[in-house]
């Protein structure tokens, strides 16, 4: 770390070669005047490193089996907030610093919060969540003339661990690439094809599946009760079935514990990588708000299954991001086409990766909701459209529709030109 | 090496090891669970790895260190107190550590790892044998497989010359409260160190300076990590260790394992 005395100040990169223009527009992201370049600033995780005041956001409350790398957390701990427990550790431990709890989902806030901050960092849970700041993030974004404004820009640190792998990114909204620009690099998530599950069983998991997804939901084991997979008797009940199914095909591997981990979709963690990529995270977060370094440009990924391997690179934005590229999203279909493949098309393509869309559209003036599937009146209400075609349902080349979703704080435009 | 019983694996700690026993296995995590582990040093990087072991659930984590708790020390070593400079690092960071998780045993103790008789060692489990650091720093590189070698090699290794003769010959690290003529010296050992593997000075230009002089957490955080993975890999003996250097870039986000020593 430089003497203190030395003024911040950022990173000529002259030295560092290759990085010289390429960093040009950053420099005028981090020299624009603002709370970061004020010469007073001092850089005395992040507490540590000097930050004053961090607001936390976390949905969850502890459990004992966070204890193995949650090192904020304590036994007596087990059963409160994550976020209230992490914020009294934190200010009990660290004087002068100030974490504000939040035990809510970040989808409770909305723009007027996430506006206050210079900075946000993330490790969450899901694709989803990661997808839904980060367009919560991109909506707060202002364009003067079709020019972004850069004091509107508010970084996302973003960290993400499952077992010895991780990766840490830089996003710059608007400037870099974001969320939905490398979509298709996430791997897809393992869902088995319900041929294996229900009669060419190979693996122990596909014998699990069987019991949860097929034969809980026929035999209602504790009667109308959905699978709660925190229940050891419900856990018990599916260990039994897989066994019995897994010895029909010979199947070894079958345990409690393989069971518990498939119900609840549990993802194997350790303290070690989560050290590496919390690190590199709040590096970059140190290095951000001093203006003094250069920020990571702008994806790392870490793996130490085998060996150990690490590697940066730069993430390039989409021309056509979905999220971030302003550019209107063209779908191709002919009029004859049914509701449902539009449908399938959302949620299918890779790029889009939507969860369960909600289309709506302007018809003769008014607002029509074509099929929305999160509101159970409305689900049936709008469930015969999908059977309709685009022409039957009155929409007319060119027609423009808004798509919501889980994954994208605002709506999405498309507009649907019919083929031959 | 004390022979070791075969541990057994309790159900709290069953609960508490879930997400990594799914990991690395049953077997791995009752090795873990029966071994002896010396750390020497409780610097940031230290206090990292202490903490990722001590998590991890091993037997016993004994904390070795002469130094006294300084200024600095605060910054970067989150085990330490502020309240307690002048005590002895081991013995500061103990409370601290050992409340990480009581399952583990943990010891302090303040002496110099160079006065403790050879038989204090054999309470530890051993290791994964590397060549000695000192093999690894005497590479010729004069050879032209060397040269070649030379581009790839990252800058860092060589500020590790210039550190370790700067420890040598000062008997400490650098400090910034002598910064200017530490940094005097440190440019000299330089000149004098690639002169001696009779390569340029250029190779490490003056910037290299403003690096030596504290540790910054997260870097700690970093290397704290991988180091605490390999003790993890060497105890419960199920994967071959790095071979055999591992640097971090906290400027540019990046690292890279790299080999050096006898071929």
């Amino acid at each position: 770390m430089a003497d203190a005395e030395e003024p911040m100040a950022v990173e000529s990169g002259h030295r560092d070669g290759g990085w010289d223009g390429r960093w040009n527009h950053v420099r005028k992201f981090l020299e624009r005047p603002g709370p970061f370049t004020h010469p007073d600033f001092e850089p005395s995780t992040e507490a540590l490193s000097g930050f004053r005041l961090i607001h936390v956001v976390d949905m969850d409350t502890i459990d004992v089996s966070n204890l193995n790398r949650q090192f904020l957390f304590r036994p007596k701990d087990v059963g409160r907030p994550k976020a209230e427990v992490a914020a009294d550790f934190i200010n009990n431990r660290i004087p002068g610093c100030k974490v504000v709890p939040h035990f809510k989902k970040i989808q409770d806030f909305d723009e007027s919060f996430y506006r206050q901050f210079h900075i946000i960092v993330c490790g969450l849970d899901s694709i989803i969540a990661r997808r839904w700041i980060n367009g919560m993030l991109i909506s707060v974004l202002s364009y003067e003339d079709g020019v972004l404004d850069p004091s509107s820009i508010i970084p996302l640190i973003d960290g993400g661990t499952e077992g010895f792998k991780g990766n840490a990114r830089v996003i710059l909204p608007g400037m870099t690439a974001c969320i939905d620009c490398t979509l298709e690099l996430y791997p897809p998530q393992i869902n088995f094809p319900m041929c294996t599950i229900a009669s060419m069983p190979r693996l122990p998991e596909h014998c699990i599946e069987y019991a949860r997804i097929l034969q809980w939901p026929k035999e209602q084991p504790f009667g109308e009760t959905s699978l709660d997979g925190d229940n050891p008797e419900h856990i018990q009940w599916v260990f039994e079935r897989s066994k019995d199914r897994a010895s029909q095909f010979n199947i070894p591997g079958v345990t409690y514990r393989l069971t518990q981990g498939v119900v609840k979709r549990i993802i194997p963690a350790v303290a070690s990588t989560n050290a590496v990529i919390a690190a590199a995270c709040a590096t970059e977060v140190f290095k951000i708000a001093t203006s003094a370094y250069i920020p990571l440009n702008n994806y790392l990924v870490f793996n130490d299954v085998d060996g150990l391997y690490t590697y940066t690179f730069e993430a390039e934005r989409k021309e056509n991001c979905t999220a971030c590229s302003q550019v209107p999203q063209d779908l191709q279909f002919p009029p004859s086409a049914k509701l449902q493949e539009v449908l399938e098309y959302l949620t299918e393509n890779a790029s889009l990766q939507m969860k369960s869309p909600a289309i709506t559209t302007t018809l003769e003036g008014k607002n029509k909701t074509l099929y929305l599937q999160s509101v159970k009146s409305i689900e049936e209400r709008t469930r015969p459209n999908l059977c309709k075609t685009l022409k039957e349902l009155g929409l007319s080349d060119g027609q423009e529709i808004a798509v919501a979703d889980v994954t994208t704080p605002q709506t999405v435009l498309f507009k649907i030109n019919f083929t031959a | 090496m004390i022979e070791k019983e075969d541990p057994i694996i309790s159900e709290e700690e069953a609960a508490q090891y879930d997400r990594q026993i799914r990991l690395w296995g049953l077997d791995a995590q009752k090795r873990l669970r029966g071994s002896r582990v010396l750390l020497a040093g409780l610097g940031g990087l230290g206090a990292e790895v202490a903490k990722n072991l001590i998590l991890a659930g091993v037997k016993g984590l004994t904390l070795l260190d002469h130094e006294q708790v300084s200024e600095d020390s605060c910054r970067a070593q989150f085990l330490v107190p502020v309240s307690a400079q002048g005590q002895n690092r081991a013995r500061a960071s103990l409370e601290r550590a050992q409340n990480l998780n009581p399952m583990v045993e943990v010891h302090a103790d303040p002496d110099r790892v160079e006065d403790k008789p050879d038989d204090f060692f054999l309470q530890f489990d051993a290791t994964a044998r590397f060549c000695s650091l000192k093999e690894a720093l005497e590479v010729d590189w004069t050879s032209e497989k060397a040269k070649a070698a030379l581009k790839r090699t990252p800058l860092d290794y060589f500020l590790l010359h210039v550190l370790l003769k700067f420890r040598t010959d000062k008997g400490r690290d650098p400090d910034p409260k002598s910064f200017t003529e530490d940094g005097q010296l440190l440019r000299q050992i330089r000149d004098d160190v690639l002169e001696a593997l009779a390569l340029s000075s250029d190779l490490l230009n003056d910037d290299f300076i403003s690096y030596c002089f504290s540790e910054v957490s997260p870097v700690c955080a970093v290397v704290g990590g991988v180091l605490g993975q390999e003790v993890v890999k060497a105890l419960s003996q199920r994967d071959a260790p790095h071979r055999n250097f591992f640097f971090f870039n906290g400027r540019k986000g990046s690292g890279v394992v790299d080999y050096f020593g006898p071929n």
